[in-house]
């Protein structure tokens, strides 16, 4: 990635829903620098997953340019946008999908699996990262022992264990109360503040955004 | 955590179908493994026929039957020639050479085959010489010898003397001057007779006397277990080794025309041993695929069936940068353990079993088997299973991937 470059760069993106029938962003210029922390903000169905999911290489781009730490994701085969997830992309998800098989140090561990880094410094990552999410006693127990704000603190782990240079995190207070819901957006926005990662983070929640220093309103972007 | 560690997370995560689907391959590998077995069980109880007598003679019975017995030493003989039989045989111009034997009993689970010292003689067995010794001598008893103790004569010059074929010999591990007794029937019956003293040591033949020991004819006939209570004392029968030409024609005829004797012709009863064999073959292959089929839809079918339970699970993977060859390799390795693991139990189980049967068989039918299932075989056996189990995850790995992707998109929603 060339030194100032943004670490995303989109140039008239425009996207349209998984089966291509429905447009949902119009000619979206945007750039997001390395380390920022920004709030993608929007009601429900403006296409605020689809987005990320684009970021994430996981959802084509029906035209423009997007460029994922200096990367051309538009232009990008499956194997080049699956490489940048295992690299250089974390994400927290939605639905938290932590392995039951797993205990939780492993399914921090989990995060870097197709990653570069050495499976001991990986060990070691992830047993740091539990201690930083507060869970150091618990890396033994399996998902199903843990509540689930502890679960998606987890999750938060899992997608910095492998040391992204981004983070997606798609409505991670969503099943939260506001208040567990603000400490864990703290929490990650201090832990991304920490590794120099930038951060995109999904909310409809204008209390949740306005915690974080800059945000994407989609609405402005989107089909009418 | 690496892709193995996951893998046999997973595994253990699904024990109870992953164990059925590896007891349902290792059922149907069992089957074709004791096939094989008894297969080779049998070929090696038969070994190798070159070097054996043109013509055997015996009483009226199953020519085949002769063979199996007087030649192959696979079963005991049933029922005896006597003294004067013995000598119409030997009186034939068309006989060259005619050595008598008796069969039926065992020595430390090798068959017992009683004869004299013209069975070391050369020209005796077709398409070979003499028996070689590696050392020791041969049997010192002559045909002269044996005709007084078929006359009823008291056995004194009984000689109690034996000769170790070479794959009895570096089985049992006993020297020149050892002894050994002899028990009745082709395994585990009673000890009965005096001690008999190793002389020598064959060296290969590939024939079944390699898995015999080899006792003087006139010892065995002096024991009273082996006189019959009614016709007195007589022998299994006889390997005759005709004149050249047309004699061998010629004997069989005449010998046929005897219905006190039955006449096997070695080549023609091998034959047909191997017609039988070839039947046996083609359904034994026939059953092998039809289980090797089985098994590969057994694990085949399992993996199938956890795709739909393992959907986020993989689409999670692919979340985290999975590729469509990571999943692929997952999935066939995780085939290849069902399909190899299932493969080494049925194979091993199969292996064992064999060698259960071995004495069982000796036991129960006084028939002699060979070991059965190899160390070869059962580990070929279980690396086929292995690619099969890749193979029939290719398909799998396939569809795995499709659905992987899509789920990606509702697992990041």
């Amino acid at each position: 990635m060339d030194r100032g470059a943004p670490l995303v760069h989109a140039l008239g993106v425009q996207l349209r829903t998984a089966d291509g029938a429905r447009p949902l962003l119009r000619a979206l210029d945007w750039r997001v620098e390395a380390g920022a922390a920004v709030a993608v903000t929007g009601p429900s169905g403006c296409g605020k997953s689809t987005l990320l999911q684009a970021i994430a290489g996981l959802h084509p781009i029906a035209a423009g340019e997007l460029r994922i730490c200096g990367r051309a994701l538009h232009a990008a085969g499956a194997g080049e946008r699956a490489r940048l997830r295992a690299t250089a992309v974390g994400l927290v998800l939605q639905n938290l999908n932590l392995l039951p098989a797993l205990t939780a140090l492993e399914n921090i561990a989990l995060g870097g699996i197709y990653s570069d880094v050495p499976r001991d410094e990986l060990q070691r990552r992830a047993g740091v990262l539990l201690e930083a999410v507060g869970l150091g006693g618990r890396g033994g127990a399996r998902p199903a022992a843990l509540s689930l704000g502890e679960q998606q603190r987890i999750a938060i782990a899992r997608a910095l264990v492998h040391g992204p240079a981004l983070v997606l995190a798609d409505e991670p207070t969503a099943s939260l109360d506001r208040a567990a819901g603000a400490q864990l957006v703290s929490l990650i926005m201090e832990l991304c503040g920490q590794r120099a990662a930038a951060l995109l983070l999904v909310t409809h929640d204008p209390a949740i955004a306005a915690l974080l220093p800059a945000r994407l309103h989609l609405p402005d972007w989107a089909v009418a | 955590m690496s892709p193995l560690r996951l893998l046999f997370r997973g595994l253990a995560a699904r024990r109870a179908p992953v164990l059925l689907a590896v007891i349902g391959v290792a059922i149907n590998i069992f089957v074709v493994g004791l096939g094989l077995g008894l297969r080779s069980a049998t070929a090696q109880a038969i070994g190798d026929p070159t070097g054996a007598p043109a013509l055997v003679v015996g009483p009226a019975g199953s020519a085949l039957q002769l063979v199996l017995c007087g030649v192959l030493l696979v079963e005991p003989c049933r029922g005896q020639l006597d003294g004067k039989a013995l000598r119409a045989v030997e009186a034939s111009p068309s006989a060259r050479q005619v050595v008598p034997f008796a069969t039926g009993d065992s020595a430390a689970g090798a068959p017992v085959f009683a004869s004299l010292s013209e069975l070391f003689a050369p020209g005796l067995r077709s398409g070979a010489g003499g028996l070689q010794l590696v050392e020791g001598r041969a049997i010192a008893s002559t045909r002269a010898d044996l005709d007084p103790l078929l006359d009823g004569a008291l056995a004194i010059d009984a000689r109690f003397e034996a000769v170790l074929g070479a794959s009895a010999a570096a089985r049992l591990g006993l020297p020149l001057g050892a002894q050994l007794g002899l028990q009745h029937g082709a395994g585990g019956g009673a000890a009965h007779g005096p001690a008999w003293t190793i002389v020598g040591r064959l060296a290969p033949t590939g024939t079944a006397l390699d898995e015999a020991v080899i006792v003087d004819l006139t010892g065995f006939l002096a024991m009273p277990e082996h006189e019959d209570q009614v016709e007195g004392r007589g022998v299994s029968g006889a390997w005759v080794a005709p004149r050249g030409g047309v004699h061998k024609g010629l004997l069989l005829a005449r010998l046929s025309a005897d219905p006190a004797i039955r006449v096997a012709d070695l080549r023609s009863e091998l034959a047909r041993l191997d017609a039988r064999f070839g039947q046996a073959d083609r359904a034994l292959g026939a059953l092998a695929a039809l289980m090797v089929l089985g098994a590969a839809l057994s694990g085949g079918a399992a993996q199938w069936a956890s795709l739909a339970g393992r959907e986020r699970e993989l689409a999670l993977l692919v979340v985290l940068g999975a590729q469509r060859r990571d999943l692929s390799a997952l999935l066939m390795a995780e085939g290849a353990l069902v399909c190899g693991g299932g493969g080494a139990i049925g194979a091993g189980a199969a292996a064992l079993f064999g060698r259960w049967l071995q004495p069982a068989a000796a036991l129960l039918l006084g028939a002699r088997l060979g070991p059965g299932l190899g160390a070869g075989p059962a580990v070929a056996l279980m690396a086929m299973m292995t690619l099969i189990g890749v193979l029939v995850a290719i398909p799998v790995a396939r569809q795995a991937a499709g659905r992987a992707a899509r789920a990606a998109l509702g697992a990041a929603a």
